[in-house]
């Protein structure tokens, strides 16, 4: 979930285009439904511990209604005797899936079971979920969650006819380069796959009420001081923050999309109907074309911070037809075809988990096609799922029925193993050290012992899966480098002064 | 990194215990290193013979015993080599005089996403099987003596021209000595590199690098309040501040 933004194309070449677009003339988007993600403080473990050993809990079609965890509820009792780390590594997966379910649930309020592709999802309406570029908006300006989406101008002819009914995606470098400007993914279709990046109404608070939506809001002499520390979800029972009830805490989304130009692919995957508007090129003197596009879902990363979490939960589905296990191939096993990979074809004109040749923007006279039309991305998964993960993923797949939601598999569950480490000191100092637990002042290594220690999605850290130290993906090894603009103010010390932004890139995206 | 596998009040009420933090210092854990260095300054022929493997890494006692084995060697407690190390029984307070024999089968040898000492024993048992076994059966035998570390390092002091000692008795000193700069540098120094180095101390050994992973985990660098060049999980901005206390490395 790795968000650094590409300053050469960011706020200053946006502003300057959209200074002489106009934002201030841009139409906005009818007021969003009422919010209706509640959490649950008190979701089922994944297994019932009353029983000596522990039991299963069993994975029926009850769980696809129980909403989403407030936090995990997870134990080192379990189905793996004295094993620690499996048995709550399970809890953790066993909370993803229902995280999953709760927030892909239609947002009509029906069974997700009984889903249609294209059935509207909780995360996907504006009462749930703000994408990104709607809440660090142009010149910094603050605003409300019950605010209208601002619709780009390019776009607004076709929404209006479409009365506001399609998911419109505003394309920076981040909507088509993985982290660490790695390059794009390009499916077997030759387009670009489409990222995006959303919160919910607790990040949102908080950043609006820090200012922290403008780069001068962190800079400011005010919020010198700030140790960003977002709310964090609690079950009952547990020590909480003052939370509204029902409010899971920070929760951050990032997707990833295939374009689905061929209407028989439609079926495989949970789709939207999107209005897609081109990154703004600064060489380019018209104006970027806002194309409509159906989009399938492809890649699915949730980050949870609840307080048993300072580090933050983080969960990665993705489709199961995306990419196959790089020993499947090894083994010609593979079951394809696959949305990012092509069986049969020699590595020598297929390269496995290569980069694109450049350059690697999307330009307006190829829309999302990629400039070579013969490329395509050729990918497999590094890292293999764990059979407990599989069967997990079996067991959740078969209470979906005939749904396109069978279709989408957990990779794996992020979680601080150690997760006392970095408030250790909490409990010997008197009085205990203010918030947040993640202070590093209090823990140099505040990621406290990530597991597992690896973990990648094949369309969202294409480039950087496998078991490397620093080099592979980990959402929190990379996350817990996340900073603001804040500022030092020549009078404190450097060691008082705190600008890590609590493992999110988003402050980053802060404009003006 | 890691010190002990989280738990949650109401649902774990058998979670694991933690070790107080306080158990590991530097004093500790230099003595530990130390006592190794002494136990493996001699010098001896090494040849080590082709064995069948007779030590299973995947073995739990198997794993028990190279993490006491591991302990002892280091100085360092079995529990910061291997998070969620507990032997079974538990020690009760107080403790019962004399106490209960370990039972290896019901010992946990820890579970932590890291598990650099599954590949540790899976190393050297590729390396040296039978010198590893060697030192296996020799914590096994001292298992429940009542100083255990001291039982293990005594049987491991020796001269080299000791008569009384075989050649597998030689090859183990060397390969513990092996082990300890395992655990402290990531590196694998060749026991017979260090028996050459003994005799010629002008001598620049050669190592490898026995993985990534082992690279990040070298004890020595934490014992200095530092972290591997290239590699660090501090937060960002921790140049700028003085080293933090030893044991927030631990």
């Amino acid at each position: 979930m790795r968000t650094k933004l590409s300053l050469a194309l960011g706020a200053t070449g946006i502003f300057a285009i959209v200074g002489l677009l106009g934002w201030t003339a841009l139409a906005q988007a009818p007021a969003s439904a009422p919010a209706s993600l509640a959490c649950d403080d008190d979701p089922p473990p994944d297994t019932n511990q009353t029983t000596d050993p522990p039991t299963a809990t069993p994975i029926n079609a009850s769980l696809l209604t129980r909403g989403l965890p407030c936090a995990e509820r997870v134990s080192t009792r379990g189905l793996f005797g004295d094993d620690g780390l499996a048995n709550l590594q399970r809890g953790f997966d066993f909370y993803s899936w229902l995280t999953f379910l709760a927030l892909n649930a239609p947002a009509d309020g029906s069974r997700i079971d009984q889903a249609k592709p294209n059935t509207p999802t909780k995360w996907e309406q504006p009462s749930n979920f703000k994408q990104l570029l709607d809440v660090m908006l142009p010149g910094g300006k603050a605003s409300k969650w019950e605010d209208k989406k601002i619709v780009p101008p390019e776009c607004l002819d076709q929404y209006n006819k479409l009365n506001g009914k399609v998911m419109v995606i505003e394309m920076i470098e981040e909507s088509f380069n993985e982290p660490f400007k790695t390059g794009p993914l390009i499916d077997q279709q030759g387009n670009y796959a489409i990222f995006d990046i959303l919160m919910n109404k607790s990040m949102f608070d908080y950043i609006q009420k820090h200012n922290l939506q403008s780069k001068a809001g962190q800079q400011s002499k005010e919020n010198a001081s700030l140790k960003v520390d977002f709310p964090a979800g609690a079950n009952k029972g547990q020590p909480a923050q003052i939370m509204p009830p029902g409010d899971p805490g920070a929760v951050m989304i990032k997707v990833s999309w295939k374009v689905l130009d061929r209407p028989a692919e439609r079926q495989n995957f949970h789709t939207v109907d999107a209005l897609v508007l081109m990154p703004r090129h600064p060489n380019e003197t018209n104006k970027p074309p806002c194309l409509r596009k159906t989009l399938g879902l492809i890649g699915f990363h949730v980050g949870h911070k609840t307080v048993g979490r300072r580090q933050w939960i983080w969960t990665s589905f993705e489709h199961k037809k995306n990419v196959p296990e790089q020993h499947e191939v090894d083994g010609k096993q593979e079951q394809g075809p696959y949305n990012f990979y092509k069986v049969g074809c020699d590595p020598t004109p297929c390269p496995v988990n290569q980069t694109p040749p450049a350059p690697w923007e999307p330009t307006y006279r190829n829309g999302l096609k990629f400039f070579d039309s013969k490329f395509r991305s050729q990918i497999t998964r590094v890292v293999p799922l764990t059979d407990e993960t599989k069967e997990m993923n079996k067991q959740f797949q078969d209470i979906l029925g005939n749904t396109v939601w069978k279709n989408y598999m957990l990779l794996s569950t992020q979680w601080p193993s150690d997760f006392k480490c970095a408030g250790k000191k909490d409990t010997t100092s008197t009085p205990p050290p203010p918030e947040p637990a993640t202070d590093f002042k209090k823990e140099p290594d505040m990621n406290c012992a990530p597991a597992p220690t690896f973990l990648a999605n094949s369309t969202l850290e294409t480039y950087s899966q496998g078991t490397d130290p620093l080099a592979s993906s980990s959402c929190m090894a990379c996350h817990g480098n996340a900073v603001s603009q804040q500022v030092r103010p020549p009078e404190m010390k450097p060691q008082d002064f705190f600008n890590q932004s609590d493992f999110t890139f988003m402050l980053e995206k802060a404009r003006d | 990194m890691s010190s002990t596998l989280p738990q949650q009040g109401p649902i774990a009420p058998d979670a694991l215990e933690e070790q107080p933090v306080g158990a590991v210092t530097r004093r500790t854990v230099l003595t530990g290193a130390a006592a190794a260095t002494a136990a493996a300054t001699v010098g001896a022929p090494l040849d080590t013979p082709a064995h069948a493997h007779s030590v299973d890494p995947n073995s739990r006692e198997h794993m028990v015993l190279f993490v006491l084995l591991s302990s002892t060697l280091t100085g360092i407690p079995a529990d910061k080599l291997a998070p969620g190390f507990r032997l079974a029984p538990p020690p009760t307070s107080p403790p019962t005089v004399p106490e209960p024999p370990i039972d290896l089968a019901k010992s946990v040898p820890g579970s932590d996403p890291v598990d650099v000492k599954r590949e540790y024993l899976t190393w050297a048992n590729e390396k040296h099987p039978s010198g590893l076994e060697h030192l296996l059966r020799l914590v096994r035998t001292n298992l429940n003596a009542s100083d255990r570390d001291r039982a293990i390092i005594d049987a491991l002091r020796f001269d080299d021209g000791d008569k009384s000692k075989t050649a597998y008795d030689v090859d183990a000193k060397y390969l513990a000595r092996s082990i300890v700069l395992m655990w402290y540098l990531g590196a694998w120094y060749e026991p017979a590199e260090l028996r050459a180095l003994r005799k010629d101390p002008s001598r620049t050994p050669t190592f490898q690098v026995i993985s990534p992973k082992a690279y990040t985990q070298a004890w020595a660098l934490r014992v200095a309040q530092a972290h591997p060049m290239g590699f660090s999980e501090m937060q960002f901005g921790y140049w700028t501040r003085p080293p933090s206390e030893l044991l927030d490395f631990m």
